[in-house]
């Protein structure tokens, strides 16, 4: 833990440095390179031409877990690959963030009832912030994703003590 | 790319006052203390002063830091437009404050060294790093006053400084106690001092015709009216010795499509594998600062330095040589600079990487070859084509 | 002169407390949560086998023996492409230095053409092509596919079916294309 990091008290200064963090932290998520199955290939589509997630500053693809900011965990986890993810989610520099794509990724999809081998929900290896729905989803969905990840994001307390009211701070995205 | 140079021609233009003309002894920031301070400071105090303010003030934190983040800004850009794409466009105007996200979400983001590193070196190696781009910096001159060390070596204390920068990423792959940090760090080793030969041996081309170390004094005798006295245009030797040594130096700045100690499609993210946040942060900073120093030199030795046809003469004309001839040619030296920075953009997000043997094969077999030619017939050129001419140089 | 060199070292502690100031300064606020996981090698989410500093291919070793001689080669060029121009222009040397820089260039291009000759700057060695030679002795039972001494063979028309007592005819028609497990209906 910083030096400084939750011990300070809410004023205007701790707000404002805190905002400053928080919109460094939403402004630059790099995902990791990093897919499981068929939502792997809309994600990677989310980073192509037509939808730019570079534009949000969450371009920046890292393929080591050392220098990523979020993990997609884009597809099945099945339980062999379940240890894998919570390696790299382990081996991720925190802050972390986890983002769920898909039906699999969020509670084991069509594999709900048969699949022996597939993890009901990658929730129950790793924390996940938030969880997007669709078979595979849209890219849109999961841009939007994102931005529900930095609305996340900017509601944090970094400076301050946590447990303060939800929204204390709460910047709304620029239309 | 019109974008690019514009605010660094603008801080330049703002702080250009305060660049007056050095006087023999001493750097810019010397002089300018100098003339500033109320009370007669001595002389040893004065250097120190001097260096200090030159190096940590004028160059970091003026020069570098705003450079770096506007080429990782114009990086992602200029891959954007290269794909079809958009690039960084929410977190500012333009996305211009995606650096400085960026660069703050690094500085706050947490320091993993792994268990089995070898901690000092994994401590030391990006400091390194960075110090000898700071350093190699120290011997570029940005306009005919304004350098901050006149070493009598000059470039060749460039080549040579440049060298720190191996060590510290053989340091930072070995330490990491990660196999691919190592495959990484040993990769770069080899290609490094392969592409070393091609680099010094056409860089001696730009030497042998100025007669000079000194990349001012090579950049004051390419002055002139017309372009004419550009070193590119002298002889049928000095462009092929150019687009050697531009050649060797993505090499050596290791930018695609020689970035194979990075590969991330074969080696995850090379000899950085293990380093996150803020120390990753300045392997990156050293790659960016690498490309502006080779690409000064390559506008120095070259492309006539801080010459602009029609325009510095111009100036010279109209103003003489004072503050504002500096400012203008700190203006043009960049942005001949910073086209050369671009054109290694372009060709990162152009060409695909090229394999290890295929790297080796350049370097040795064509690359060596060709740049001993070339610097043989500058010679003999020199030697006896330029007096038929009635030419001395 | 001592200035510029005194300039440089103070460039290079600049550069190595930029670093330590940033780190500092970062150490404020940012989280430290170590786990056991967390300070292991990376290896593509697998437990890390065997340890890091492994054995290295002899081939580097090549690379920086032949990069040493022209390190040397490139230093000791240097003074001499500095000088040339001008103490031929004022006659301090005549055309001799010329020669000399030529016949310089030339013995190390030398070492460059051995090196090359014995293969030494090829980074993929076909080792395995080089040594392959087929035996004088014909082995027993090994026949080489395709059979260099077999005569080509001639293709005329639609091949007749085969009548053999082993094997029966190939069969003629769609619906005789073996089906693996049940169709669907």
């Amino acid at each position: 833990m910083g030096l400084l990091e939750h011990r300070l008290d809410e004023n205007v200064l701790t707000t404002r440095i805190d905002w400053l963090i928080n919109w460094a932290r939403l402004s630059s998520i790099w995902p990791m390179t990093f897919g499981l199955a068929c939502c792997a290939i809309e994600m990677m589509a989310v980073g192509a031409a037509h939808h730019d997630m570079d534009r949000f500053g969450a371009g920046a693809f890292r393929a080591t877990p050392r220098q990523a900011d979020l993990m997609i965990v884009a597809g099945t986890v099945n339980f062999k690959m379940a240890e894998r993810v919570k390696r790299l989610y382990e081996q991720m520099p925190s802050p972390k963030y986890v983002i769920a794509m898909g039906a699999c990724a969020t509670g084991g999809g069509p594999y709900y009832k048969y699949g022996y081998n597939v993890v009901k929900g990658v929730d129950r290896v790793v924390p996940v912030d938030v969880y997007v729905a669709g078979c595979p989803p849209r890219p849109e969905a999961l841009l939007e994703g994102l931005m529900k990840l930095q609305d996340k994001i900017r509601r944090s307390a970094v400076l301050r003590k946590p447990g303060l009211p939800e929204g204390a701070l709460f910047v709304p995205a620029p239309s | 790319m019109g974008l690019l140079p514009a605010p660094l021609l603008a801080a330049t233009l703002l702080g250009a006052p305060l660049l007056v003309a050095g006087g023999q002894q001493g750097n810019f920031v010397t002089d300018l203390v100098a003339k500033l301070s109320p009370v007669e400071i001595p002389w040893p105090l004065l250097v120190l002063i001097g260096a200090l303010l030159g190096s940590g003030f004028f160059l970091l934190l003026v020069f570098i830091t705003p450079y770096a983040m506007l080429a990782i800004w114009a990086e992602r850009k200029v891959g954007g437009h290269i794909q079809c794409r958009i690039g960084p466009k929410r977190v500012g105007p333009f996305g211009l404050l995606q650096s400085i996200a960026d660069a703050i979400k690094l500085l706050v983001k947490e320091d993993t060294i792994p268990a089995g590193a070898d901690k000092l070196l994994f401590v030391f190696a990006p400091a390194l790093v960075l110090a000898s781009a700071i350093a190699m910096f120290a011997a570029v001159p940005f306009a005919p006053d304004v350098w901050f060390t006149d070493l009598n070596l000059g470039v060749f204390f460039i080549v040579a400084i440049s060298s720190l920068t191996t060590i510290g990423v053989i340091m930072a792959g070995w330490s990491s106690a990660n196999k691919w940090s190592l495959y990484g760090a040993m990769r770069m080793a080899a290609s490094v001092i392969s592409y070393e030969v091609p680099l010094g041996i056409s860089l001696l081309v730009p030497v042998l015709v100025s007669g000079t170390f000194s990349l001012r004094e090579a950049a004051l005798a390419q002055e002139g009216w017309g372009g004419a006295a550009w070193y590119l245009f002298r002889d049928p030797f000095v462009l092929p010795a150019f687009l050697l040594f531009y050649t060797a130096s993505l090499a050596e700045t290791k930018r695609a499509p020689f970035d194979l100690p990075e590969a991330e499609s074969e080696l995850v993210a090379g000899f950085h594998t293990e380093y996150s946040g803020m120390r990753f942060s300045f392997f990156f900073l050293e790659e960016y600062a690498a490309m502006f120093v080779v690409s000064a030199i390559g506008a120095l030795y070259f492309l006539g330095g801080w010459a602009f046809p029609g325009l510095t003469p111009l100036v010279e004309h109209l103003f003489g040589r004072g503050w504002i001839f500096n400012a203008v040619a700190i203006g043009v030296f960049s942005a001949k600079a910073l086209f050369l920075v671009f054109v290694m953009m372009w060709l990162r997000w152009t060409l695909p990487r090229i394999r290890i043997d295929q790297v080796m094969t350049l370097g040795y077999k064509y690359l060596t070859p060709l740049s001993l030619a070339c610097l043989l017939g500058a010679a003999a050129w020199e030697l006896y084509v330029v007096p038929l001419f009635g030419g001395g140089g | 002169m001592y200035f510029d060199y005194a300039n440089v070292l103070v460039f290079l502690a600049v550069g190595i407390g930029f670093v330590f100031f940033n780190m500092a300064l970062g150490a404020l606020v940012r989280p430290s949560l170590p786990t056991p996981e967390q300070k292991t090698p990376y290896e593509c989410g697998e437990d890390p086998i065997g340890d890091a500093w492994v054995n290295f291919d002899i081939r580097y070793y090549t690379v920086a023996l032949v990069y040493i001689v022209f390190g040397v080669e490139i230093a000791f060029l240097f003074p001499w492409a500095v000088v040339l121009k001008s103490a031929f222009a004022d006659g301090r040397i005549g055309g001799m230095a010329f020669v000399e820089g030529v016949l310089f260039v030339g013995v190390l291009f030398l070492g460059l053409a051995y090196v090359w000759a014995k293969g030494d700057l090829d980074w993929v060695k076909s080792y395995s092509a080089k040594a392959y030679r087929p035996s004088p002795t014909p082995t027993p039972g090994f026949r080489a596919f395709p059979d260099p001494a077999a005569a080509p063979p001639v293709v005329t028309g639609p091949p007749a079916a085969v009548e053999s007592s082993t094997r029966p005819a190939a069969p003629v028609g769609a619906g005789a294309a073996p089906s693996h497990g049940t169709p669907r209906s």
